[in-house]
């Protein structure tokens, strides 16, 4: 697809060279030169642009990447140019050099590298919006399992943060701050052309076990991917309309090549362990401020509300987070892949594996396989192309059926897990008897996507794609008897849960090309018809004979609690861009999209949405050539633009009634929802501009983007009391967001030689969000929520005035003067979770064979913390609690031990510095020579060794940064993998 | 394009309420969410005050066995969620049955009576357990996001409104299966008569108790370990559960129960109570002997019909209701003779109490040992007669006055704009 869309691109330019081409032998007796041109891999390289140095004579290959060109100048240099490729320069003397092979290099990080948009393709230099994109390399160069974790520390803009380590686990990307207050603030995910589920799948009773909310794309195999493609500003994401106000992720998947067969086995292995534990009191720190507790608040411990001073052995001790979390983890993944194709028809054939233990106790277990195949046709005259790709994966991940961060931080050092006859303790929640409670996921996914193309006639080209996509998700969750609290009454019990989403999409498009004045014309019009249906059903069954039965469901004495899901999503839309491109020094671009989604009610279903962008290469001007030579690239870009956001449940405008609970036999009915008939879109308005510079022939790399982004009429499930029957319902608030930012990046070839290489590059954001207004704050449901004015991630608590010193009391400002500290009069804005700034640090070193690259994160931020209960109840405190007030005359921040629930107000003042910088990613290869293999048939081999979150520099006092206090989430695991690829 | 229809696995209100069946499942649906209401309540109200002791130490638990909730609690918020959350459905009922067609009017009469039951028993739950409460009569979102608190004594009007209504609109008999799973006339009557009661008037709530206990409907059983088997003749109503178990059941598979009667309360029980035999059990741990409810009895759940039912109203308490209405009208032997009905069916002897004082006294007294873990009525009595103070006190260290209200939980408050926080929280 890429070389067909090329295609169209390089038409035009070769109608452009065209005369200058054919300029005559005639006039003087040259010479002849004739010639290929290829890329790495030998495949020729059509429609690339040649120029005998110092002339004005220059020609284009043809199909098969041959060329011939006149000139008089007998020996020169030839100067290669190609959009995706090193320009190259090859002398040449006319004795010897007629017949020339000239292999280009692939340009992946610089100004000419294709950039994926959506719809067409472009490059960074002549794109007129804001797009990063991230290149199978750097995915290549990275051990993870789910692709969105390589995006990681990568792309300016881009907050991307790991929800649960876990293998399976969230993972949360966040285009340019958080846009809508309540509809989902995730971007929108497109593999090859089909949308993708972007967050958990909607359904029916679906289990979020040890690893939390399951990230569907962690099902998709990197080593499948080309590149991935993150559209921010209007421009690239207006033709995404109602879905591309949260930004737009465009993941393509690799492509057959032409060339001789080749035959690629990748296989590797590794271990992981937890980056970090959570710091909690040792056995005697623990005890001592337990005992503090009853002593301060001068209560008598007894065996009901002290089993842990008076009944349990103080002698032993228990480390519940090296029981839990300090198991270490294995992974094997193997990735094969067949390639090949003459000119006419290129296919690809892969097959991946990988297996990962857990670093929890017992046999979980990730497993993920499938198939990717593509196919490509072309006809012989280049008019006709078909491109077919089919991919297959499935993962089956066994788990616990919940986190056990609680009984890992929490359980106190002395807890007896059994009685002495061997049963469970249940004195306080067993963490260790919850390992029995499991759960099994299985993920399967199809995508099929088919194009295809036709020249018309010379720039003119139909094209259709269609494509479907299957995402099914399977679940059995089984709790045994004896994994459940026997005092209160458990039954065995199992839950299943089957999910499935089926889309089908079809795109018909026209593409034209044409020149007109200096300049070329491209424009495109297009539409879409997406229809997507979610079913699903769950229940549960109790009762469960025998425990080696729990996960079959005919097992089950009763069946409750039945449900299931039907959701028909339906969109349709026409799109449209117009660009042109004037001498490659001015351009413009206008999008237009008009949409209709079934999310809304009839009526309200219709939104339009647009762009226009604009850039100027003034470095393309004659007199900043003239007078700034050290600037070798130079453009100023601007954009303006509406974007949509319909990321809300379906149906939210109709009034109904859905099955209930069972009630003595009869299914019964029950109210689905609230209902509002009058909701419609929500809308983001994109500004952007943007400076981007090249210096020293593009060596260094350099550009700004500050944009403004105002998302307004926000769909919000409106938060209303419990007591009005629902604890939501749909509506538009008029409330508006702003999110500004300054996003930097920069890239330096600080090296450059046949020897020693380094690349580095650096992203840098600062990130500001802000609520504009909201009529009514202060009446609605969200008053205590938000502050006008400031970031939507504002933390509300109250104010700690210190703790007396006499009495180990916290003192807190009565901020309404009322008398009393009570929520919400006197809750104050402690600060904000958002980060202040964050980005990454690239680097690439290269010497000879050698390959080093590394990835470094940082993110400046406060986020909450683990907070402690101050030895309330018996469970463990975090390690902060050590400088609390202890006697009369302490001077601290941190109030007495109590038995009384005196916490909660405390913890509420804490909002504890998370910054971090995080070595993301450390990655070590040694391509071995050809000439040495080759008598075995290896045409490359590489060794490697990857590492991943090896180091994390952070607040010694709290659990890893990137995971909340409270939350159930497990950080990124510390991974090192070490692996071979070799390709014949 | 874009134009979908209903999903079809849901149904339009249009269509509810022009079929019978339908309106009989959303009828029924309403007592799913009042029974989850209620098991999350009962425990936590026994270990509230001085009928249950607990081992469970989380956080929310023990907020209640220490006597100090916080605005936090969750179960403080699930209790109110899903007692408004039924309110909703019995709200839905009464407004889509105006307008309704096609469906007979005996049917329409039985469920908008059965809607105005839940409604009112759902109301008289949160008045007495929050205080003057949001009264809240309509599913329209506009109303009721902004809505206030109504003094507790508008609400009872409604809650007694609501079930003359629906004495007037129910039948005698059990609706659909036959089975006491749904209101029927005397349900409403039966809760009529305690509202009146805690409502102060005597007369009527004497009246409407004797209207039960003379329906010939009921009958007090002799075995008092029947008294919580479903559909016993003594029972008025009860309420189904999916799970298979009444989910009321407090007995433990094995090792120490997680809910146990207190020694307060087993202190209570006269000696030759047969109800202590009968509805308390014990289990030897390690040498400690354990006592623990025993009214439900059926713990594992088995498959096929349930043999027990969360009993909600049953003739014995509207004995006592009686017993009190008139004592407090001064008709002592009236008073006396109920009050000895229900302990003699215990196997004691009559009660001694000769003034209307030692008589009011006597009556408290036997609404403690029989209606323990039932309906929350030891918190709902210690609080209408002005005891808890005095009985909490010594009990639980953290014990406040305002204690004898929870909550408004948190979320609701920031919420609703208009909604104020009880006192001391």
């Amino acid at each position: 697809m890429k070389k067909k869309i090329l295609l169209g691109v390089l038409a035009s330019l070769c109608l452009i060279f065209r005369a200058a081409a054919q300029s005559t032998p005639n006039d003087n007796p040259g010479i002849t030169l004739t010639g290929k041109i290829t890329d790495e891999h030998d495949n020729p390289l059509p429609g690339a642009t040649l120029q005998i140095a110092g002339s004005k004579i220059y020609t284009a290959s043809n199909q098969d990447g041959q060329f011939t060109i006149y000139t008089s100048i007998k020996k020169g240099s030839l100067l290669v140019t190609f959009i995706g490729y090193q320009s190259t320069q090859v002398a040449y003397d006319d004795l010897h050099d007629k017949n020339l092979t000239i292999r280009l290099r692939t340009d992946a990080n610089s100004l000419n590298g294709i950039q994926v948009i959506g719809y067409g393709k472009t490059t960074k230099r002549l794109n007129t919006g804001s797009v990063a994109t991230v290149s199978a390399k750097t995915i290549e160069n990275q051990s993870v399992s789910n692709p969105l974790a390589a995006l990681q520390g990568q792309v300016s803009g881009v907050l991307v943060q790991t929800q649960n380590g876990l293998p399976g686990g969230g993972i949360k990307i966040q285009i340019r701050g958080q846009g809508s207050l309540a509809s989902g603030t995730d971007p929108l995910y497109i593999i090859d052309g089909v949308p993708f589920l972007s967050a958990s799948p909607y359904g029916s009773g679906i289990l979020n076990g040890a690893n939390g909310i399951i990230s569907p794309l962690s099902v998709i195999n990197p080593g499948d991917i080309e590149s991935i493609d993150l559209l921010k500003d209007a421009d690239a994401t207006s033709i995404y309309g109602s879905r591309g106000a949260n930004g737009v992720v465009l993941i393509t998947t690799k492509k057959g090549k032409k060339g001789q067969d080749r035959f690629t086995v990748d296989v590797s292995q590794g271990i992981s362990k937890i980056s970090r534990l959570n710091p909690v009191l040792n056995l005697q720190q623990y005890l001592k401020e337990r005992h503090d507790a009853f002593g301060n608040d001068q209560v008598t411990p007894d065996v009901y509300n002290a089993p842990d001073l008076l009944s349990w052995d103080t002698t032993k001790s228990t480390d519940w987070q090296k029981y839990f979390y300090g198991g270490t983890a294995h992974l094997t993944s193997v990735q094969t892949s067949l390639s090949g194709g003459d000119d006419h028809n290129q296919y690809l054939f892969s097959l991946n594996y990988r297996n990962e233990g857990s670093i929890l106790p017992g046999n979980e277990n990730y497993k993920k396989s499938g198939g990717y195949f593509n196919f490509n046709h072309h006809s012989a005259d280049q008019r006709f192309n078909y491109s077919l790709s089919v991919n297959y994966n499935k993962d089956d991940n066994h788990t616990l059926y919940s986190s056990i961060n609680n009984g890992a931080f929490i359980t106190p050092p002395d807890f007896p897990v059994y009685h002495t006859d061997g049963t469970f303790n249940w004195e306080i929640s067993n963490p260790v008897a919850a390992l029995e409670q499991r759960q099994h996921s299985a993920t399967a996914y199809l995508n099929v996507n088919n194009t295809i193309s036709y020249r018309l006639f010379p720039g003119f080209d139909a094209k259709i794609s269609a494509g479907y996509n299957n995402f099914s998700l399977n679940q059995v969750a089984t709790l045994p008897f004896e994994s459940q609290d026997p005092g209160i009454d458990p039954v065995a019990t199992a839950f299943f849960a089957n999910n499935t989403s089926q889309k089908y999409i079809i795109e018909p498009q026209l593409d034209y090309v044409k020149n007109i004045g200096q300049g070329t014309l491209t424009a495109l019009i297009g539409g879409t018809y997406q229809r997507e249906q979610d079913e699903g059903w769950s229940l549960e069954g109790d009762d469960v004979s025998s425990p080696s039965l729990l996960g079959n469901i005919s097992a089950a004495n009763n069946i409750v609690n039945q449900a299931n899901t039907y959701t028909l999503y339906k969109y349709a839309s026409l799109f449209s861009r117009v660009n042109y491109n004037w001498k490659k020094k001015y351009l413009i671009d206008l999008n237009f999209r008009r949409d209709a989604s079934s999310r809304f009610g009839p009526g309200k279903q219709f939104g339009n949405f647009y762009a226009i962008g604009g850039a100027w290469i003034f470095s393309e001007e004659n007199f900043i050539k003239n007078s700034l030579p050290w600037l070798s690239y130079g453009k100023l870009r601007s954009s303006y633009g509406t974007t949509g956001n319909d990321q809300i449940s379906d149906y939210q405008y109709l009034s109904s009634y859905g099955s209930g609970l069972v009630y003595n036999g009869i299914s019964t009915l029950s109210p689905s929802r609230l209902a509002n008939p009058n909701y419609s879109w929500e809308t983001t308005q994109k500004l952007e501009a943007a400076l981007e510079l090249g210096f020293l022939n593009d060596r260094i790399l350099f550009t700004s983007a500050w944009y403004k982004h105002t998302s307004g009429n926000q769909l919000i499930a409106y938060k209303i009391p419990f007591l009005a029957g629902f604890p939501s319902y749909q509506a538009n608030f008029p409330a508006v967001i702003q999110n500004t930012g300054l996003e930097l990046d920069l890239n330096i070839q600080v090296i450059k030689g046949t020897g020693f290489n380094w690349h580095s590059s650096l992203n840098f954001t600062i990130p500001k969000n802000k609520l504009v207004s909201f009529p009514g704050l202060a009446s609605s449901s969200y008053a205590n929520t938000y502050i006008m004015g400031q970031d939507l991630s504002v933390v509300k608590g109250y104010k700690l005035l210190g703790v007396d010193p006499q009495t180990g009391l916290a003192q807190y400002a009565d901020i309404n003067h009322d008398g009393k500290i009570s929520s919400p009069g006197d809750l104050v804005a402690l600060g904000k979770t958002s980060p202040d700034f964050f980005g990454g640090w690239n680097n690439d070193f290269t010497y000879k064979g050698f390959e080093l690259a590394l990835t470094a994160e940082f993110v400046k931020r406060r986020y909450p913390g683990y907070q402690p209960l101050l030895g309330a109840y018996p469970y463990n405190d975090p390690l902060s609690v050590l400088g609390r007030w202890e006697k009369p005359g302490d001077i601290t921040t941190i109030p007495r031990a109590s038995v009384n629930i005196s916490s909660a107000q405390y913890n509420s003042t804490q909002l504890p510095d998370a910054s971090y910088v995080r070595l993301k990613n450390l990655a070590l290869s040694y391509t071995v020579k050809p000439g040495l293999l080759s008598r075995m048939g290896v045409s490359s081999l590489k060794i490697y060794v990857i590492g991943e979150n090896l180091f994390v520099l952070a607040n010694k006092n709290r659990f890893d940064p990137e995971i909340s206090g409270g939350s159930t989430g497990i950080p990124p695991l510390k991974t090192v993998t070490a692996g071979l690829k070799a390709t014949f | 394009m874009a134009g979908i229809d209903p999903p079809p696995n849901q149904l339009t209100p249009d269509k509810v309420f022009t079929d019978s069946s339908s309106v009989v499942a959303a009828t029924a649906n309403m007592y799913t969410s009042l029974g989850s209401a209620d098991a999350n309540f009962l425990r936590n109200a026994g270990s509230y005050t001085d009928e249950l002791v607990t081992t469970n130490v989380t956080a929310v638990a023990t907020e209640f066995s220490n006597g100090s909730l916080t605005v936090a609690n969750t179960s403080v918020l699930s209790i109110w969620q899903n007692l408004y959350a039924t309110i909703y459905k019995a709200n839905a009922i009464i407004e889509g049955l105006k307008t309704s067609r096609g469906i007979s009017s005996s049917l329409k009469d039985q469920c908008l009576g059965e809607a105005k039951f839940v409604r009112a028993y759902c109301l008289y739950q949160l008045v007495n357990i929050y205080g003057d409460v949001p009264l809240v009569t309509t599913t329209d979102v506009t109303v009721n996001t902004r809505i206030a608190r109504s003094p507790a004594n508008s609400v009872m009007a409604q809650v007694i409104a609501d079930l003359n209504d629906g004495t007037q609109l129910m039948a005698d008999s059990y609706p659909f299966s036959g089975e006491k799973v749904e209101a029927n006339k005397w349900a409403a009557a039966a809760l009529l008569a305690k509202a009146y009661l805690y409502a102060k008037d005597y007369a009527n709530a004497e009246l409407q108790a004797s209207s039960v206990i003379n329906s010939g409907s009921y009958t007090l059983l002799d075995d008092l370990n029947s008294v919580f088997t479903a559909n016993n003749n003594e029972a008025i109503l009860q309420l189904w559960n999916a799970t298979g178990s009444t989910s009321l059941c407090l007995v433990p598979a094995s090792g120490v129960p997680a809910y146990q009667v207190s020694p307060h309360l087993l202190a209570a029980f006269e000696p030759n109570d047969l109800r202590e035999t009968a509805w308390v059990n014990s289990i030897v741990v390690s040498g400690t002997t354990f006592y623990y409810p025993y009214k439900y009895k059926q713990r594992s759940p088995v498959a096929g019909p349930l043999a027990e039912y969360s009993t909600y109203l049953r003739l014995a308490e509207t004995y006592l209701v009686r017993a009190e209405a008139r004592a407090q009208q001064g008709d002592l032997t009236g008073a006396a003779a109920d009050l000895n009905t229900i302990r003699i069916r215990a196997g004691l002897s009559d009660a001694n109490a000769a003034t209307q004082t030692e008589l009011l006294s006597a009556i408290m007294h036997e609404r403690q040992v029989e209606l323990f873990y039932e309906g929350g009525n030891r918190f709902f009595d210690l609080k209408r007669t002005g005891t808890i103070n005095a009985v909490m006190q010594p009990l639980k260290p953290f014990w406040k006055p305002t204690a004898q209200l929870f909550p408004i939980p948190q979320a609701e408050v920031l919420s609703d704009p208009n909604l104020v926080q009880n006192p001391g929280y």
